[in-house]
């Protein structure tokens, strides 16, 4: 009977219409838009910038030789910047995912916490970045705080110096970047069941072993999620970059090159930047199953 | 049934014996731990505070616009830097095309609200059909889904522009039908809810003479409202502070973002009070949403779903 039903169903002319009519903005956007432009990234990495010919090997040879020949110094820098952001990136993971707990177990004061860490991710980024830039000048509190202790900031701004920019903007990452994953993590621990919690607390177990034994295992799915779209983004991390050196003083990263070619700065690059997208698209793929087989150890029954 | 003594008791704990029996619940590393975390987030608070003062606070040259070093309260209140921001902050196009306040403001706007309103409807619609419909290929738009997710973005934004480019969208209005966008991590939100919807709900409105139609708007809408919501949020909060989308596609229609983002390096620049007052008016939509909804967008974003 439910079969038969679901047979009628299946073929019902307004049913297929609804499904069809539903589906029409994503379908067409994926077609058109998605498509298309993986259809035009793979053609410009094989095509010639000047002749507008075929060739195999050019734009990737081009990128080759930007990324680690030494007129592309500071392109073959990022990649290592690129590296160091991503490993901030991943302590900003941990560190929200600590947060959290510490708010899902209520700590003091966890209302307030909770709202000011996720504040800098709800308004603008921008905001945030260019106060902690004056935040940390000589007439800004940390000056204030250095003269207090009989040093002196004068004459010196950590974003325009090439030994503390990069990390000055990894500080800020690590202080400021909690709230988008942490709302990830609080969340996925608030759907935890009550009663289960209640076990352990029976059992005499604390908070770090509650952590570790009980929670841990149960959100490991969103575990999972999190750190495979972590290592998915590996040559796109690029921290804060865009915001507070625009990739000068030592700071520029791979994404951040693709991002300056992207604004017409260097049109000629455009094809060897396709062709050097693809490559590191072909790169992140085992980084990417690597991860994913140690990870599935902590959330087997992934539900996306 | 709870006796009358044991009705009386919670409430007649005072103060200092609430705060003993918090500070006996749990080992002093969880205290310790606690406290480094209130801390950090109190400087976040006191770095906003800050910022705020030195938006009131009179200007006085590039070298001292900040406070009296020894104390962050202001010397002399001045709210000018308010009205005055309208005036000063402005964005020049690349073909030099001068937008006000106003014009960043309105741009800021539609921007915003389009493709964010774009993106929301056709993800909504995508997954209701692929959770509930047996529709050929199912499982196959389901994965093509996670793979589109783990796929990287860094290498796509010369293509992108170029292929945008190609078909008239860049400066131009009709960008936002390239935010139709229904794959993603939203996809699956409303996916894993959709998905476990009971199923009597639609069975009993068909048995009333519902079309499909209104099984969707009059049932299913109004339930997942609560994600709708809070990615309607999401998506807002993320539009109106993003520069580097119009920045790179619609260079001729800066945001408040942008123009922002500009006005700092731009002739226009009179220092840090203005520049300041202007980022906390252009926050202030974002912030009240925020304070006010923050308790739906901490807890209805789910990705990954818990075992068992």
């Amino acid at each position: 009977m439910n079969k038969l039903a679901k047979k009628s169903r299946k073929f019902h002319v307004g049913t297929i219409l609804f499904c069809c009519l539903m589906m029409f903005p994503a379908v067409s956007h994926i077609i058109i838009f998605w498509a298309g432009i993986q259809f035009s990234a793979i053609k410009m990495a094989f095509t010639d910038y000047y002749t507008g010919e075929f060739t195999l090997f050019g734009n990737f040879e081009q990128a080759i030789n930007l990324l680690f020949s030494t007129k592309g110094a500071d392109v073959s820098f990022a990649f290592a910047n690129t590296c160091q952001f991503f490993l901030v990136g991943v302590l900003n993971t941990f560190l929200a995912l600590f947060a959290a707990y510490m708010l899902f177990k209520k700590m003091a004061c966890y209302r307030f916490t909770r709202i000011a860490l996720y504040l800098p991710a709800a308004i603008s980024g921008l905001m945030i970045a260019r106060l902690f830039n004056q935040f940390c000048m000589a007439d800004g509190p940390l000056g204030a705080i250095v003269e207090a202790f009989g040093g002196s900031m004068q004459g010196t701004s950590l974003m325009t110096n090439e030994s503390t920019a990069k990390i000055t903007i990894m500080l800020y990452d690590i202080w400021v970047g909690l709230g988008g994953s942490l709302i990830i993590w609080y969340a996925a621990m608030n759907r935890i069941p009550p009663h289960l919690l209640e076990y352990g607390q029976l059992e005499g177990i604390g908070v770090f072993r509650e952590f570790f034994s009980v929670v841990m295992p149960l959100i490991g799915p969103t575990f999972v999620v999190m750190f495979t779209l972590q290592i998915v983004n590996f040559f796109g991390s690029s921290g804060s970059v865009l915001v507070f050196t625009r990739g000068k003083y030592g700071t520029t990263t791979i994404a951040f090159w693709l991002f300056n070619i992207a604004l017409g700065e260097t049109e000629n690059l455009y094809n060897a930047a396709n062709a050097a997208g693809l490559l590191f698209l072909v790169l992140t793929i085992p980084i990417l199953i690597v991860g994913r087989k140690i990870m599935n150890k902590f959330g087997q029954e992934v539900q996306y | 049934m709870k006796t009358q003594s044991q009705r009386i008791r919670p409430s007649s704990k005072t103060v200092w014996q609430k705060i003993a029996s918090y500070f006996r619940s749990h080992g002093i590393v969880f205290h310790i731990c606690a406290f480094i975390l209130f801390i950090w987030a109190a400087l976040l608070v006191f770095m906003l505070v800050w910022g705020f003062l030195v938006s009131i606070t009179p200007y006085r040259g590039l070298d001292g616009y900040a406070n009296n070093k020894t104390s962050i309260i202001p010397k002399a209140i001045d709210f000018s830097y308010y009205p005055e921001s309208f005036k000063l902050i402005k964005a020049e196009t690349p073909y030099g095309k001068m937008v006000n306040y106003g014009g960043l403001l309105f741009n800021s706007i539609w921007l915003t609200v389009g493709s964010t309103l774009a993106k929301l409807i056709s993800t909504v619609c995508f997954s209701y059909v692929v959770a509930r419909y047996n529709i050929p290929g199912k499982k196959a738009i389901y994965m093509f889904v996670i793979v589109v997710m783990m796929l990287p973005e860094y290498g796509q934004t010369v293509p992108n522009f170029t292929y945008l480019h190609s078909l008239g969208l860049i400066n131009n209005p009709a960008f936002l039908l390239s935010q139709f966008n229904g794959h993603g991590s939203g996809f699956l939100i409303y996916y894993s809810f959709f998905v476990n919807v009971d199923k009597a709900y639609e069975e009993s409105a068909r048995l009333d003479g519902a079309s499909e139609m209104t099984i969707f708007f009059r049932i299913m809408v109004p339930l997942c409202m609560p994600i709708i919501g809070t990615m309607f949020l999401t998506g807002f909060i993320g539009g109106w502070n993003d520069y580097s989308t119009p920045m790179i596609f619609m260079s001729e229609y800066p945001n408040l973002a942008l123009g922002l983002f500009n006005y700092q390096q731009s002739r226009d620049y009179q220092g840090a009070p203005a520049y300041f007052a202007g980022l906390f008016i252009a926050a202030l939509p974002v912030a009240t949403l925020f304070l006010i909804f923050n308790k739906q967008l901490m807890t209805n974003l789910v990705i990954g779903g818990i075992k068992g």
